[in-house]
């Protein structure tokens, strides 16, 4: 019974990423005054559609190494969202954890390797950005996640740590203001430039994932912040806040522009800092008093 | 002054300059001058504060077996248009004021390439206008080119004009240009050092077309109205209030009235338009759909009042041909209502976003003296303190009876080009009710009037852009001879000193804040670095070696 | 002031809201066009005389007259219509009405081609083809002549004029 609960957990994210996908869509259709995918079908399946379209799609390849890149990235996010769909079914094992630390840190190396390998100058170009977006926020995302799953600390640090994870996740996930990577008016569709037919339709397929795996890790926090992690609503309820918090990030991109390359990234890293330095301090006290 | 002592002083000045005075409207002076004297008499009119609308070149033979150059200056301050003459036959070198009045180059090469002129200094730069795989010695605007005539191409050609070198490619496709152009972005990180512009990849020849059997007078509004499909129906009235000038036809004043509303209603719609592309260059796609949500009900206003959304079909020479009757007048003014309340609530939205602000703030400068010596138009003069504007400076169709205020902001960067246009929006709607409440009665359209033909005139007009010039020779039964000058003509060398140290990510939001319209414009351009003071003229090939310094 | 600069990008869900849903089904509805839409022409081949009059203020030339040997076609082809309605205030007929069409894509490129068929009269004296019936027909309506004088072509009639001036100066033809 486990078992089979457990592979339909592992399952889920795959199956059901792009139908949160199509639920932002068609709330950002709504705020802005446009009916966005037509119909109840289309309104949850969208992306499936457009998945399976773009696999029948001509593909054009430029290099190899595109190829290669689209791939890798996509066993890479799998492989986070198994791990972390573990984690969430058995947070007591804490080697999960520091598994979905470890996976989670070699996308920032990741996005050099993509950086180095791409010659088309839009590419390049989009690929820097998304370095350097990752440079101002992966070390900070990465300690307080690992403070947030692994130490039980007082009410105040908690809601720093959602604070700064919150603030991450919505920049990592790769949307306004921070979709500089790969701005379609500025240059072009920038890391999505060279990818066509069933490579970009796994590329987008990972952006998809990517994207759950934020917003369940988001979920799991502000469930962690309840405190209710270890009951038998622990699960239940983060699933259920996952399209809650994936939808809620839509809704704030759509109000914000799109930022600048050296503006964005260190106006997220300065409030990272502050957040951090508040959370050492919390985390000083709560040792201190204990 | 008046303007009957201004044209006395320049009288004067003619005679002594050896010229003399052809023809004196109150709107126009027509002065023929000898080839040798051009330079120091087009320096005089400048130094006095004219600056150059453009200059057209014309295939006289058939009239007095030379080729002419007509140079357009206008006087601000006393509404009045100077149009110097200077003629040469075939071979004789003309002279070129490209030197004296910067932003004379692009005509002058416009002329050579197009009819064959000699104009001095231009000799050997490369085309301009007109494709690299044009046979040699082929002028099409000459009379003796049948307007139909294909000339074989010889591709090999193109492979020399396009730099090799690593730049930042923006067209001929890209995302963000709405037709196709050619940049060439020379970055230095995320900054932008330098550009290299090839356009013209729309040219379709619709001077040549003007002149041709198939149109005439009657039937070149519609074809005016096709130069561009946002400010269409400027041209048409631009065409047809310089035919109406030469031909000295009484319009009715009810047409004149018409023709402005459309005319603002064509603005506001435009404006909107650019607002809604702006905030999607930045990346605010709610800006996007919200204003072109308002924008709308405009478009539907104009299909009411003239019987299409685009492309209205209502001027001809002589009025229009729709009426606006007292039902139609009663919902432009509940509608136009509706509009400017929502706009103003989602303006203020608009205004508000952080990203909006700081990154069209400071960027894409034109400083005032760059933006008087290039003779910039329109939103572009105006957001760099040049208080320009043709519907205020030299008056045509009804726009004395109409008050309103011409905003100007002093930063010259993006953001005062945004919040120019986002304030015409406001005073294109005042002027729009004023007018209604002020409709004259009477017929729309004057039956049955003359043209004379070889009767000159020069029209100029408001268009969302800038000034749209036009200018008529007219012929037997249709022109023989008509320039368009587009106002983004005028404003794209200004892209050469804006786009000097912006970032990439605003270089798209600065080319896009021009407004650019480049079906109108179908010209090429020439880099010039005004600001050092040096006037170096450096050639389309050469700007991309200016770059690698 | 702060809190207004923050608050003011949220204002967008309250005008998103406000406004609700504003694009239409089309083309799951019905067209969205007011009254003064100009969409293509309709000729009614009862009323028209033939006489080409729109085609010669057509500005991009979608209308054409063919004279082939016993009839005048008027051919309209909506490929190059522009909807102007310039030969619908020209023609002296009133046989040209603009309609709101505008859903006009073919599969075919004849099926955008309308022609308009007219017999053309033949002269009483010299046999020779020379104006549309329906243009005679409705020129007698409008102008007091006889039928004698609108069955005779233009070269005959001068012809007979000369002839008549002639005979009063004494000339015997």
């Amino acid at each position: 019974m486990e078992y089979a609960s457990l592979t339909l957990l592992v399952v889920l994210p795959f199956l059901i990423a792009p139908v949160y996908d199509s639920i932002e869509r068609k709330v950002k259709a709504t705020i802005q005054s446009r009916i966005g995918p037509l119909g109840p079908v289309r309104s949850f399946l969208q992306s499936w559609f457009d998945f399976i379209k773009l696999l029948s799609k001509e593909l054009v390849l430029t290099s190899y190494g595109i190829a290669l890149i689209t791939i890798l990235e996509l066993v890479l996010v799998s492989a986070t969202a198994l791990i972390l769909q573990i984690h969430i079914f058995a947070s007591q094992l804490q080697w999960t954890a520091a598994l979905l630390i470890t996976f989670l840190s070699i996308s920032s190396a990741f996005s050099l390797l993509r950086a180095v390998v791409l010659d088309n100058p839009f590419s390049s170009i989009g690929a820097f950005r998304e370095f350097y977006i990752m440079l101002a926020v992966e070390g900070f995302f990465l300690s307080t996640l690992a403070i947030a799953l692994l130490i039980e600390g007082s009410l105040i640090l908690k809601i720093l740590l959602f604070c700064a994870i919150a603030l991450s996740c919505y920049v990592l996930s790769g949307r306004t203001p921070f979709d500089i990577a790969e701005a379609e008016p500025e240059i072009a569709s920038g890391v999505y430039i060279e990818l066509s037919g069933p490579l970009l339709a796994i590329a987008l397929y990972s952006l998809h994932i990517k994207r759950y795996v934020l917003a369940q890790i988001l979920s799991y926090t502000l469930i962690k912040l309840i405190g209710i992690t270890s009951t038998n609503f622990a699960l239940p309820c983060t699933l259920l806040l996952t399209p809650v918090m994936w939808v809620l990030c839509g809704v704030v991109s759509i109000m914000l522009g799109r930022t600048r390359v050296d503006i964005g990234p260190t106006t997220v890293m300065k409030a990272m800092l502050i957040l951090v330095i508040l959370t050492l301090i919390a985390l000083w006290l709560t040792v201190w008093f204990a | 002054m008046s303007v009957k002592e201004v044209v006395k002083e320049i009288e004067d000045i003619v005679t002594k300059f050896g010229g003399l005075v052809e023809l004196a409207t109150d709107t126009a002076i027509f002065i023929e001058v000898p080839r040798e004297n051009l330079k120091e008499f087009a320096k005089w009119l400048y130094d006095s504060g004219a600056y150059l609308k453009t200059c057209a070149g014309a295939d006289e033979r058939d009239l007095n077996s030379k080729f002419a150059v007509y140079h357009i200056f206008g006087l601000d301050e006393k509404g009045l248009d100077v149009v110097v003459k200077i003629s040469g036959r075939e071979g004789e070198p003309l002279p070129s004021i490209a030197d004296v009045v910067p932003a004379a180059e692009w005509c002058e090469l416009e002329a050579r390439d197009l009819l064959g002129l000699r104009i001095q200094g231009h000799e050997t730069k490369p085309r301009h206008v007109i494709p690299q795989d044009w046979p040699e010695g082929l002028y099409p605007l000459r009379k003796d080119v049948a307007y139909d005539y294909r000339p074989p191409s010889t591709i090999e050609k193109f492979e020399e004009e396009f730099p090799r070198e690593a730049g930042l490619p923006v067209g001929p496709y890209h995302p963000i240009l709405h037709e196709p152009e050619y940049f060439e972005l020379y970055v230095e990180g995320e900054r932008v050092v330098d550009v290299f512009y090839r356009g013209f990849h729309v040219h379709r020849g619709i001077e040549k077309l003007a002149e041709s059997p198939r149109f005439t007078y009657k039937t070149i509004p519609f074809l005016a109205e096709r130069i561009c499909g946002i400010c269409g129906f400027v041209h048409s009235s631009c065409y047809v209030l310089a035919v109406e000038r030469a031909a000295k036809i009484d319009v009715p004043e009810r047409a004149q009235f018409i023709r402005s509303i459309v005319l603002e209603i064509e603005r506001i719609h435009s404006h909107l338009l650019w607002l809604g592309i702006a905030a999607h260059i930045l990346g605010y796609d709610a800006g996007f759909m919200h204003m072109w949500r308002i924008r709308e009900p405009v478009m539907v206003l104009a299909e009411l009042l003239t019987g299409s959304r685009k492309t209205y079909g209502i001027n001809i020479v002589g009025g229009v041909r729709r009426d606006i009757d007292e039902d139609k007048k009663k919902k432009v003014l509940d509608v136009l209502k509706n509009v400017r309340e929502e706009y103003k609530k989602f303006v203020e939205v608009l205004t508000s976003v952080p990203e909006i602000v700081k990154r069209a703030t400071g960027t894409g400068i034109l400083p005032k003296e760059d933006a008087r010596a290039l003779s910039v138009v329109g939103p572009t003069a105006r957001g760099s303190a040049l208080n320009r504007d043709v519907r205020k400076d030299y008056p045509y169709f009804a726009y004395k009876y109409a008050s309103f205020k011409v905003p100007v902001y002093t930063e010259g960067d993006n953001l005062a080009r945004l919040l120019v246009r986002v304030d015409e929006v406001f005073e294109s709607i005042n002027i729009v009710e004023q007018l209604l409440h002020a409709l004259p009665k009477g017929p729309v359209v004057v039956e049955s009037y003359e043209i004379p033909p070889f009767r000159k005139a020069v029209g100029a007009v408001e268009a969302p852009r800038g000034e749209d010039v036009h200018f008529i020779i007219t012929g037997h039964g249709k022109p023989y001879r008509w320039k368009v000058r587009a106002p983004t003509y005028q404003n794209l060398p200004a892209l050469k000193v804006m786009l000097r140290n912006t970032p990439l990510a605003d270089a798209f939001l600065t080319i896009a804040s021009i407004d650019p319209c480049f079906s109108c414009t179908d010209r090429a351009i020439v880099i010039r670095d005004v600001r050092s003071g040096s006037r170096k003229v450096l050639s389309l090939l050469e700007g991309r070696k200016y770059a690698s310094k | 002031m702060q809190v207004n600069r923050i608050a003011a990008p949220l204002k967008l869900l309250i005008i998103a809201f406000k406004t609700g849903r504003v694009t239409k089904k089309y083309p799951f509805g019905p067209p969205l066009i007011t009254e003064a839409f100009r969409g293509a022409i309709s000729i009614d081949p009862a009323k028209c005389w033939g006489c080409g009059a729109c085609v010669l203020v057509c500005p991009p030339n979608a209308l054409d007259i063919i004279f082939e040997k016993e009839k005048i076609v008027i051919e309209y082809f909506k490929g190059r219509c522009i909807f102007c309605g310039m030969c619908a205030d020209t023609c002296p007929a009133n046989a040209i009405t603009v309609t709101k069409e505008f859903e006009l894509a073919a599969t075919n490129l004849e099926d955008l081609k309308e022609d308009v068929v007219h017999r053309v009269s033949k002269c009483a004296v010299c046999g020779k083809p020379f104006a549309p019936a329906a243009e005679l027909r409705d020129v007698m309506k409008i102008h007091p002549i006889t039928e004698e004088y609108a069955n005779i072509c233009p070269d005959c009639r001068r012809k007979r004029t000369a002839r008549a001036f002639g005979m009063r100066f004494g000339a015997s033809i």
